[in-house]
């Protein structure tokens, strides 16, 4: 077992044993909300979600730049998994706040600024693992893809800022101070596992990307298995 | 290379491929033809959104537009002659964007005919729908050339593009079309100006933005 996956897998246990007393004590130990009750407790996940996507998708624009200036290999990788991993927490966050917004709001969708900026971005992101996906070339895929999340990455400040700028339905943040400490614990603790969980998918599917493209752009490096499955011709 | 002589080169190919304009406009009016049957019996409500309409159609057609806005600049390899060239890649975008620009600034002033003749619709500021076509329009060929290059030299697919564009270009959409509509309705709560100056902000930050990062997209 490499460092990587062995780094990787520690940051997943950490990050499933952190949900895990997180959402307990979110779920038991923390008081109901005094206004919507139970149903406030998804907060425990879908705040979490929140705050790592949009951090997600920050490493991504770094990742991104950090293609374009240096050509280090390392960089696509990592964009590739962030981009994954921010458009599936940027899904489970829409889906969360329909949960949530069905009993709350009476309705699962508001075209509310927050609600319509967060799937702006889920779809722009999207938008580049398809594009991804439509390129054989791996130069090409990271240079475009690092340049497509360059202006996707515009939607990220927008989302975190819409409940201020606009009349939004969706609250603004909330801090410590307007938050009892008994639900500020499990918030944080889950807090940190998304972020442990991301990190150390991160790490894994990074490396993966790394021996894909090394055996698709050294075949002859590679074992004889992956020179049978020898990849399309004409690639660098 | 001149940027000048650059847009000359771009505007000639937009000469030459006449046709394909032509072609816009028919697609443009087609898609204002059927939005006509999508607000049946309710057709009062034809003149309300028609705002709306012309944009979806405008940005219909610049997925059209861009995505083979790049193919007659790589036949026998005249891309690849002028990227050898010392020319910064930033000039073959404006270049390249401007001649988009023109395109679908003529689609759109002749589909207003169409607009006007299809949906009954009064006209009470002629100005700002002209600053709607003109600022609306620039947003969306600025980025819609930057991903247009992405399909026509790297041959990304001709879906990636709307799956970039349309998101991207949704506060494009939003402005221009609140625009159009105070200006063709009335405009009591004196609402136009600040749609237009988030227009020009977009345009001024996607035009940069997609100049900066075109080099990025033709290098490789």
């Amino acid at each position: 077992m490499t460092t990587s996956v062995k780094i990787g897998l520690g940051f997943l246990g950490i990050g499933i044993v952190l949900m895990g007393v997180g959402s307990y004590i979110g779920l038991v130990e923390a008081p109901p909300d005094r206004f919507m009750g139970d149903v406030q407790r998804i907060m425990y996940v879908h705040v979490p979600t929140a705050w790592n996507a949009l951090l997600i998708f920050t490493i991504a624009l770094g990742a991104a730049i950090g293609f374009l200036v240096t050509r280090r290999w390392g960089c696509d990788d990592w964009l590739q998994a962030q981009l994954e991993l921010g458009v599936l927490y940027t899904a489970l966050l829409c889906a969360q706040g329909a949960i949530w917004g069905k009993p709350t709001w009476g309705v699962w969708w508001s075209w509310d600024p927050r609600l319509t900026t967060t799937a702006i971005m889920l779809l722009l992101f999207a938008g580049i693992l398809a594009l991804r996906a439509n390129l054989r070339r791996p130069s090409e895929r990271a240079s475009l893809a690092s340049v497509a999340t360059i202006l996707a990455w515009i939607t990220v400040p927008i989302v975190y800022m819409s409940v201020r700028w606009w009349n939004s339905l969706h609250q603004i943040q909330s801090t410590p101070k307007t938050v009892d400490a008994a639900m500020v614990l499990p918030l944080r603790m889950n807090a940190f596992a998304m972020l442990f969980l991301a990190l150390g998918l991160t790490l894994l599917r990074a490396r993966t990307l790394r021996l894909q493209r090394q055996a698709l752009m050294a075949p002859l490096a590679a074992s004889e298995e992956s020179v049978d499955k020898s990849p399309e011709e004409g690639v660098v | 290379m001149s940027l000048g002589a650059l847009i000359k080169k771009d505007f000639r190919l937009v000469w030459r491929r006449k046709g394909q304009a032509f072609s816009l406009f028919a697609f443009g009016a087609t898609v204002l033809l059927l939005f006509s049957f999508t607000a049946r019996p309710a057709t009062e409500l034809l003149s309300l959104h028609g705002g709306g309409y012309l944009w979806v159609a405008l940005l219909l057609a610049t997925a059209l537009l861009v995505n083979d806005s790049f193919v007659p600049d790589q036949e026998e390899g005249a891309l690849t002659g002028l990227l050898l060239l010392p020319v910064p890649a930033h000039r073959l975008f404006f270049a390249k964007a401007l001649a988009n620009w023109l395109v679908l600034l003529l689609v759109g002033l002749f589909l207003l005919p169409i607009l006007f003749a299809l949906y009954d619709l009064p006209l009470k500021d002629t100005g700002g729908l002209m600053a709607a076509l003109v600022l609306g329009t620039a947003g969306l060929v600025g980025p819609g050339t930057l991903y247009g290059a992405m399909a026509g030299i790297h041959r990304s697919g001709g879906i990636v593009t709307p799956l970039l564009l349309f998101p991207l270009v949704v506060p494009v959409i939003i402005a221009s079309s609140q625009l159009t509509s105070l200006s063709l309705l009335g405009d009591p709560m004196g609402q136009a100006k600040g749609w237009g100056s988030l227009l020009l902000a977009f345009d001024a930050i996607f035009w940069s933005l997609s100049g900066v990062l075109f080099a990025q997209v033709v290098d490789d």
